[in-house]
C-alpha cells in the first residue's frame, strides 16, 4: 500500500511539474489572442517570447559586463513576453479603447490591480499588474493613442523598480548602442 | 508400449498393501496447516498499475525537448523583449509623469483658484 501512495504522490507531482512549466498556465499570463487588430491596420507587430528563447537569449554567462548584463539580470525571472502593437486610423481608437475596457473588467475579475491609468482626448493608458506572494507575477499595459494602440503582457517574477530604471536610463543613454550590443551577443 | 496397454498391464497387477512400518512412520508425520497464498493478487497488481499509469502520464505529459534556436533568433529575441519591456516600462513612466503634471499643473491650481475665489466672494460679502 505504501508503495501504491507513493507512485500516486509522484505520479501528481509530475503532472503538476509538468502544468507548470506551460507558461500559458502561469498566473500573469493573459490570452492577448482576444485583440482584434483591425483588418485595415497599417501595420501591425506580434512579438511571443516565450520561456525556452528567453533563456537562450538572456544566459547571463554569455553577456559582458554593462547595461547588456544588467538589463539580462532583471529579465532573468521573465518567462514570457508579449507584444501586439498596431497602427489605426482615429475611427477604430473607440473600438481599441473600448477593447481596453473588456480587458480591464476581465483582469480585475481575476484579481488584477489596476496601478495606472490616463484618459483623454489624445491617449487612453492603463496599467495593471498581478501581485504573487513576493513578486508581481504579471504585467499589463494597454495603451490607445489616437494613431496606434499597444498591448503588452509581461510574465515571471517581475521587479518592476528595476526594470522601470533600466527602461529610464537605457532611453536617456545610448538605447541603441545598448542593442548593438545585445545585437552581437552582449559585447563578447 | 501404448497407453492404454500399460495401463491394462498396471491394473492386474495385485493391489499391496503399504507396509506396517512405512504406515506408521506417515501417520506420525503431523498435518501442516493449510497456509494461505503468500502473496495475494493485488500485492502485486497494484503497484504493476500505479507504474503503468505513471509510464502513461510521463510519456503524456513529458516536456517537449528544449528548441534549439539559431544565433540570429536569440540575437532578435534580445533585442524584441528589450524594447517590449522598454515600450511598457516607457508607456508607465510617462504616463505617471502626465498625471502627476495633469494633478499638480491643472487641477490642484484649479481647484486653489476656485477656492480662493470663494473665499475673496465671502469675504466681500462680509464687508458689504
Amino acid at each position: 500500500m505504501k508503495t501504491t501512495v507513493t507512485m500516486i504522490a509522484a505520479l501528481t507531482l509530475l503532472v503538476s511539474v509538468a502544468a507548470a512549466q506551460d507558461v500559458t498556465k502561469m498566473p500573469g499570463y493573459v490570452g492577448l489572442s482576444e485583440i482584434k487588430v483591425p483588418t485595415e491596420a497599417a501595420a501591425v507587430q506580434e512579438i511571443d517570447l516565450g520561456p525556452d528563447l528567453l533563456a537562450a537569449a538572456f544566459k547571463s554567462d554569455e553577456l559582458s559586463a554593462g547595461d547588456a548584463k544588467t538589463m539580462a539580470e532583471a529579465l532573468e525571472m521573465v518567462k514570457s513576453v508579449r507584444l501586439i502593437s498596431f497602427e489605426m486610423a482615429g475611427e477604430t481608437a473607440v473600438a481599441a479603447r473600448a477593447q481596453v475596457d473588456a480587458m480591464q473588467k476581465k483582469l480585475e475579475s481575476a484579481n488584477w490591480k489596476r496601478v495606472v491609468m490616463m484618459r483623454d482626448k489624445e491617449e487612453y493608458v492603463v496599467v495593471s499588474v498581478l501581485h504573487g506572494p513576493n513578486f508581481i507575477q504579471g504585467l499589463m499595459v494597454m495603451a490607445v493613442e489616437p494613431d496606434e494602440a499597444t498591448f503588452v503582457n509581461i510574465v515571471g517574477e517581475l521587479n518592476l523598480s528595476t526594470m522601470a530604471q533600466l527602461a529610464g536610463e537605457l532611453h536617456s543613454q545610448e538605447m541603441e548602442a545598448v542593442l548593438k550590443n545585445l545585437e552581437s551577443g552582449g559585447g563578447k | 508400449m501404448t497407453d492404454d496397454k500399460l495401463r491394462e498391464t498396471l491394473g492386474e497387477l495385485p493391489v499391496v498393501k503399504c507396509p506396517p512400518d512405512l504406515a506408521r512412520r506417515l501417520a506420525a508425520i503431523p498435518d501442516e496447516p493449510r497456509r494461505r497464498p503468500t502473496v495475494r493478487w493485488w500485492v502485486w497488481a497494484t503497484p504493476l498499475a500505479a507504474a503503468a499509469a505513471l509510464a502513461a502520464v510521463l510519456i503524456a505529459t513529458r516536456p517537449a525537448p528544449a528548441p534549439r534556436y539559431t544565433d540570429a533568433e536569440v540575437a532578435a529575441a534580445r533585442i524584441q523583449a528589450v524594447e517590449t519591456v522598454s515600450t511598457a516600462m516607457t508607456l508607465i513612466q510617462r504616463t505617471q509623469r502626465e498625471a502627476v503634471s495633469e494633478v499638480l499643473g491643472r487641477q490642484v491650481p484649479n481647484t486653489l483658484r476656485t477656492s480662493v475665489q470663494k473665499a475673496l466672494q465671502l469675504s466681500e460679502g462680509g464687508q458689504g
